[in-house]
């Protein structure tokens, strides 16, 4: 076991080797050594538990890693290592070691690659700083400019998380051909949640009460300000707070032989991608059932909701006539 | 994550229609050279579409929620506007439309001034007396804020008028299409 580490560990220093033969210590591969001597450290402080060392020697490892790599890059002429090191940088910044990508570290990888692409502009072959060329000026700044442009692109990523954060309803709408989703999950319109949402609610509500009680909360007196207290309720469930002012819900009591027949409609009025405030609906019947217990009767309240739909015609021209 | 890439696209190609229009205008006008036209107005367009973009991060929480939602609906479902009945002539928006266009000459006016002014020895520039106390960065800042070339501004306004058209003509054209 112990000699297939070991082996492990040659093969690796032979891969490995090149990159750190210094040929002089002001080289890049220098640094390189530098780079790993400082986060062998942070690992040994790591497992020591000496908290600040390991802080201090993986920062400093990363400030040598950021200028290996970038030595590196000019060495080979590698024309993208601007941007790589950007890279590097704002992970210094703004980084962490939860593995997410922090939102400063992705807005600022653009602004600090394009600080670094000019810096040879600025400098000259023994780092001392001069204004650049006039020739080279303008072109300066359309680099620097089209790098704030992007990362105004990716600022923007942040804002539209923030909108549908808002506003859920918007990730359930069309969204296909203008902009690219990932890592989105499928859900169904937020009008159905909602509708749902309202249909728990008045299950909750109206089945530990009595017939009796339940035609008494049905009455014309009491239904308005309890039905609204459901839907307020459901709405405090299934809506961030902005969203709650944007949804439309309109309940209409239809003709049924016995019990009640309850249709909900919920509009949305914020940003749509199509004309027209999209409809759901959801009907509830509420009807007095009779459960077998110790061969006796008893009379309980059943909810029953079909599934919410989209309308597609608008809602008063249901089939069945509105009671009132 | 939501990558809005319709907007993203939709303004490289109004950049790079604007940059046409206005290094154009330039090189005919100001007889400015082919290179000298495209880089500046490149850079100009570019400053410009960043402080608009700051500008609208800044200011977005604010907004009333109308226009709010016509920005949000732009930017996800690239339609701000249904139809061409759907257009609110408000006197508002038609203010606030005249006030943006104005300033964002106003910035490439002094963009542009402040590229011309550190791309030319100061010599050349300055006609009054360079005292020793200023540094040459002072002196080019100075020199960039007090220029006012008439016949530039003039460009500048006619290219960026040339530019909203044709920028409002692909938006038309998109809405046509739509």
């Amino acid at each position: 076991m112990l000699k297939q580490i070991q082996d492990i560990i040659q093969s690796f220093w032979q891969f490995a080797k090149p990159a750190f033969d210094a040929p002089t210590a002001y080289s890049w591969q220098g640094l390189a050594r530098l780079t790993l001597f400082s986060f062998i450290v942070a690992v040994i402080c790591w497992v020591l538990g000496i908290d600040w060392v390991r802080d201090f020697s993986s920062t400093l490892g990363q400030v040598f890693l950021i200028f290996t790599v970038q030595w590196w890059g000019v060495h080979y002429n590698f024309k993208l290592i601007p941007w790589v090191t950007g890279a590097l940088v704002s992970v210094l910044f703004f980084g962490n070691l939860t593995g997410t990508i922090p939102q400063a570290a992705l807005i600022t990888w653009p602004l600090f690659s394009g600080v670094i692409a000019v810096l040879p502009d600025f400098t000259d072959r023994n780092l001392e700083l001069h204004s650049p060329k006039p020739e080279k000026r303008p072109s300066i700044v359309t680099l620097l400019s089209t790098q704030a442009l992007i990362s105004c692109w990716l600022q923007l990523l942040f804002v539209i998380q923030a909108w549908t954060e808002d506003y859920p309803a918007l990730l359930s709408d069309d969204l296909d051909g203008n902009v690219v989703a990932i890592e989105l999950e499928t859900r169904s319109p937020q009008g159905v949640e909602f509708l749902n949402a309202i249909a728990v609610e008045l299950e909750t509500t109206l089945v530990p009460l009595s017939w009796s009680e339940v035609q008494k909360w049905m009455q014309p007196a009491n239904r308005e300000e309890n039905l609204t207290g459901v839907v307020v309720s459901a709405a405090d469930e299934q809506l961030t707070p902005l969203e709650r002012a944007l949804w439309d819900v309109e309940y209409q009591l239809l003709n049924q032989a016995s019990g009640y027949r309850l249709q909900f409609t919920a509009s949305w009025n914020g940003p749509q991608s199509s004309v027209g405030a999209p409809v759901h609906r959801k009907i509830c019947q509420i009807r007095e059932a009779f459960q077998a217990e110790d061969d006796f009767q008893t009379a309980v309240v059943d909810v029953e909701c079909d599934r919410a739909q989209k309308l597609d015609i608008p809602p008063n021209s249901e089939p069945n006539q509105p009671v009132e | 994550m939501i990558l809005p890439i319709s907007i993203i696209a939709f303004q490289i190609i109004a950049l790079l229609v604007s940059i046409t229009i206005e290094s154009f205008l330039f090189r005919k006008q100001l007889h400015w050279t082919r290179q000298d036209s495209v880089q500046y107005v490149t850079a100009a367009n570019l400053i410009t579409s960043v402080i608009l973009w700051l500008f609208l991060f800044g200011s977005e929480g604010q907004l009333p929620q109308w226009i709010r939602f016509r920005i949000i609906s732009l930017i996800l479902f690239s339609s701000s506007f249904e139809s061409f009945d759907d257009i609110p002539i408000d006197p508002w928006i038609v203010i606030g439309f005249i006030l943006t266009y104005v300033l964002v000459c106003f910035i490439k006016i002094k963009i542009l001034d402040i590229l011309k002014v550190s791309t030319q020895p100061i010599e050349d520039l300055s006609e009054q007396d360079i005292t020793e106390s200023d540094s040459t960065f002072v002196l080019r800042v100075r020199l960039a804020f007090s220029q006012d070339d008439r016949e530039k501004n003039k460009t500048v306004f006619l290219g960026n008028l040339l530019s909203v058209i044709a920028v409002l003509g692909l938006m038309f054209l998109q809405l046509l299409f739509n």
